[in-house]
C-alpha cells in the first residue's frame, strides 16, 4: 500500500483568477488549481526546483472552501495613461470597480510521496495566486493513498486532474512555456462547506 | 479565448456533419455573416464592432447589401492588421494601443499568439452562447450541443425575415439559443413541424402590441432538457456574460444526471408523471449566481426557490392555495432526492411518520399537542431541539407508535446537520399533507 504525506493548509481568503477574465466588472474565483499554479506553489516551497521544469514533488491536491463571497473593490489600470494639455503632459492611472468573488476560508491539502518533502512543506506558508492570501500549515498526516483519493469526509475538495481526455477543458496557458494547459475536474465529497 | 475554443469544436463538428472543409474565415463569410449580418435585422449586436459602426446617416436596418459587404471588409482588414481586441475578437481584452483600458489590470502578461483563425472562431463561439435568466450565458465545449444550437440559428433567421413578424426583435441570438435548446431537446414537447404559434404557446416568444421578443429561459429548464440529451452525463459549462464589460463565473461542472434523477424520484413517489411538466420543472433551481457559488451544478443547485422559507421555521404548506399541491410534489421530490443521494430505494418513510405524529396530535384534547408539533418539533433549527420535542411526545405514547418515535429519535441523532434540515422539512410537508387529507 502506497502512502501519502498530506499537509493541510488553511487561511482566510483565496482568489484564483479564471484565465478568461479580461475585461470584467464581475469575476468569480476559480474553484480549482491549474498546473502552473501547483508548479508555482511547489517552486515556492522548494526553491531548489526553480530551474527545473514541471511538477516534481506534489502528487495530489484538494481545494475546498466555505463559500464564495462577492467583494466590491477598486482596481487600477496596469500602467499610466498620458494626455497632452497644452505644453504639459498629464499622467493618470484610472480606476474601475470590480466585484470579485473570493473564496472564504479556503483549505488546501497537498500530498507528497516523500516524508521529508512534506516536512519541509509543513514548515512554510503558501499563497493562492495573490500573495496576500496566505495559507498556513495546520497538520501533517500520513495516509493511505486510497484514503486520500476517496475519503469524502477528510479530503473533500476540487482537484483538477492534469490530463487530456474527453472530459478535459482548457484551463489556461502555462506562464513559463506558453503551452495550453488542460485538465478535468475531480470532485471529492462536498467541497463547499456552507451555502 | 474561450469563445475560440468552442468555435473550433463546433467548426470541426460542422465540417464533419455537412461533409465540408471550411476554414474559420470561409465559414464566417459564407455562413455566419450571411445568417447574422447580411440582413436588415442583425442577429447579434456587438458594441464597437465594425458591423455596428455606422457612417453618418447610416442605420443598421436601411443598409444596402454593398454597405454591409463593406462592413465585412472592414472586419477582415481589422483581423488581418490589428492586434485582436474585444471590439472585434469576442471575449478578448480591450485594446491597449491608445491607452490602458480601466480593466487592463485583469489581463495577464503572458503573451499568447493569436491567429486570425482564432478571431473568426471567437465570433462563431460567441454566437453559440446559451443565454439564461440572470444575465448570464453558458458555453458548452461539446459538438452535439453546438450543432444543435447552430440548427436554431436558421430558425431564428427565418422568423426575423418573416414579413408577418415585422415586430420581432433582432440581436437576441443568445437568448434565442437558450429557448431553442430547451425546446428542441425536450423530446416530450418538441414537434418536428412546429410553427410560430407553438413557440408562442411554449412562452418562447412574448408577443405584445408593439414588440415580439424572445423570453429568457431559466437555467433549470435548460438543464432538464440537456439531461435528456445526456441522461447519465456530466458536462463542464463556462458561465459568463459579455457586454461593455464582461462577467466571468468560470468553469462549472453540470451534473446532468441530477435532472434525470428528479424525474425518476418523482415517478417512484407519485406514480406516473402526469402533472404539468413545464410548471413542475419551473419550480426548481436557485438563481444562477447562487447555483454557481456551489462550485458545481447538480441536485443541490436545483433546490426549489420557494422551499427556503419553510426550512427551520414553523411555517408550513397550507394546501388552501391551488399551487400548494404542485409545490408539495416538487418540494417532496427534491428533498427525497437529496436524502437518498446514494441509495437506490426511495421509500415513503416520512409519510408513515407523519401519520404517526398526526395520530398523536388527534389523541390529545387540548391544543398543547398541536403547539408542540407546529412550533417546537417542526420549527427546530437543530437536531437537539427536535429530539427534545420528540422526548416530550414519548411520555404520552404507547406500543407501536412509541417504537416508531423512539426509532426516529435514534435516526435523527445519527444524521448530519444538512440531512436533518432536509429530513425535518420533508416530514413537515408530509404532515401537512396527511392532515389535509384526513
Amino acid at each position: 500500500m502506497e502512502k501519502y504525506y498530506v499537509v493541510k493548509y488553511s487561511g482566510q481568503f483565496g482568489f484564483i483568477k479564471p484565465w478568461t477574465a479580461v475585461r470584467d466588472s464581475e469575476t468569480f474565483s476559480q474553484q480549482f488549481l491549474t498546473p502552473s499554479i501547483v508548479e508555482g506553489i511547489e517552486k515556492k516551497l522548494f526553491p531548489e526546483l526553480l530551474g527545473v521544469h514541471g511538477i516534481r514533488k506534489i502528487v495530489g491536491h484538494r481545494l475546498s472552501y466555505s463559500q464564495i463571497s462577492s467583494q466590491q473593490e477598486v482596481i487600477q489600470t496596469r500602467g499610466w495613461n498620458s494626455t497632452r494639455q497644452g505644453k504639459q503632459i498629464l499622467f493618470e492611472r484610472p480606476n474601475a470597480i470590480l466585484i470579485r468573488g473570493v473564496l472564504h476560508e479556503p483549505i488546501l491539502h497537498l500530498a507528497f510521496e516523500n516524508k521529508e518533502d512534506a516536512g519541509k512543506a509543513f514548515s512554510q506558508h503558501v499563497c493562492l495566486c495573490r500573495n496576500e492570501d496566505i495559507l498556513l500549515p495546520e497538520i501533517l498526516e500520513e495516509v493511505q493513498q486510497v484514503d486520500f483519493e476517496s475519503d469524502a469526509e477528510s479530503y473533500s475538495g476540487y482537484e483538477l486532474v492534469f490530463e487530456k481526455n474527453e472530459k478535459s477543458f482548457l484551463v489556461g496557458y502555462n506562464r513559463l512555456t506558453n503551452e495550453a494547459m488542460y485538465g478535468w475536474l475531480k470532485i471529492v465529497g462536498s467541497p463547499v462547506k456552507y451555502f | 479565448m474561450i469563445t475560440t475554443v468552442v468555435g473550433r469544436t463546433f467548426l470541426e463538428a460542422y465540417n464533419k456533419k455537412y461533409e465540408s472543409n471550411k476554414s474559420p474565415k470561409e465559414f464566417f463569410e459564407e455562413v455566419y455573416f450571411e445568417l447574422f449580418y447580411n440582413h436588415s435585422k442583425y442577429m447579434q449586436w456587438i458594441t464597437n464592432s465594425p458591423f455596428v459602426q455606422m457612417k453618418s446617416g447610416q442605420k443598421p436596418d436601411t443598409l444596402t447589401s454593398d454597405e454591409r459587404k463593406e462592413k465585412l471588409e472592414n472586419l477582415f482588414s481589422k483581423v488581418e492588421n490589428e492586434e485582436p481586441d474585444g471590439s472585434f475578437a469576442l471575449g478578448f481584452p480591450a485594446s491597449e494601443t491608445k491607452e490602458y483600458a480601466s480593466t487592463s489590470g485583469l489581463v495577464s502578461d503572458v503573451k499568447l499568439p493569436t491567429t486570425s483563425d482564432d478571431v473568426y472562431l471567437s465570433w462563431i463561439g460567441s454566437g453559440l452562447g446559451i443565454g439564461v435568466a440572470g444575465g448570464f450565458s453558458i458555453l458548452f465545449d461539446d459538438p452535439e450541443i453546438t450543432l444543435k444550437t447552430f440548427e436554431g440559428w436558421q430558425v431564428y433567421r427565418k422568423y426575423l425575415n418573416d414579413n408577418s413578424l415585422s415586430k420581432l426583435r433582432g440581436n437576441q441570438i443568445n437568448t434565442w439559443n437558450g429557448q431553442w435548446l430547451t425546446y428542441s431537446l425536450d423530446s416530450e414537447v418538441f414537434r418536428e413541424d412546429f410553427d410560430f404559434t407553438d413557440l408562442q404557446t411554449q412562452k418562447i416568444f412574448e408577443v405584445n402590441a408593439t414588440l415580439i421578443e424572445a423570453n429568457t429561459v431559466n437555467w433549470s429548464a435548460l438543464f432538464f432538457s440537456l439531461s435528456q440529451l445526456y441522461p447519465k452525463g456530466e458536462k463542464t459549462g463556462y458561465v459568463y456574460g459579455f457586454g461593455q464589460t464582461n462577467k466571468t463565473i468560470g468553469f462549472i461542472p453540470f451534473y446532468l444526471k441530477s435532472g434525470s434523477r428528479i424525474i425518476e424520484v418523482y415517478r417512484q413517489l407519485f406514480g406516473s408523471f402526469d402533472t404539468d411538466k413545464k410548471r413542475f420543472e419551473a419550480l426548481f433551481g436557485m438563481h444562477i449566481k447562487r447555483a454557481c457559488e456551489l462550485g458545481s451544478i447538480g441536485l443541490q443547485a436545483l433546490r426549489p426557490e420557494g422551499i427556503t422559507k419553510y426550512m427551520g421555521e414553523s411555517k408550513n404548506l397550507s394546501f388552501s392555495k391551488p399551487d400548494d399541491t404542485l409545490n408539495y410534489f416538487a418540494y417532496k421530490t427534491w428533498l427525497t432526492a437529496m436524502l437518498t443521494k446514494n441509495k437506490e430505494e426511495i421509500t415513503n418513510y416520512t409519510l408513515e411518520l407523519a401519520e404517526t405524529i398526526l395520530r398523536y396530535r388527534n389523541q390529545g384534547t387540548k391544543n398543547d399537542r398541536k403547539t408542540l408539533i407546529d412550533s417546537k418539533l417542526f420549527a427546530s433549527k437543530t437536531r437537539r431541539l427536535f429530539i427534545e420535542a420528540l422526548i416530550e411526545m414519548i411520555k404520552d405514547l404507547e406500543s407501536k407508535d412509541l417504537e416508531i418515535i423512539k426509532q426516529l429519535k435514534d435516526e435523527v441523532h445519527l444524521m448530519t446537520n444538512e440531512e436533518f434540515a432536509y429530513f425535518c422539512t420533508l416530514l413537515k410537508f408530509d404532515y401537512a399533507f396527511v392532515e389535509k387529507k384526513s
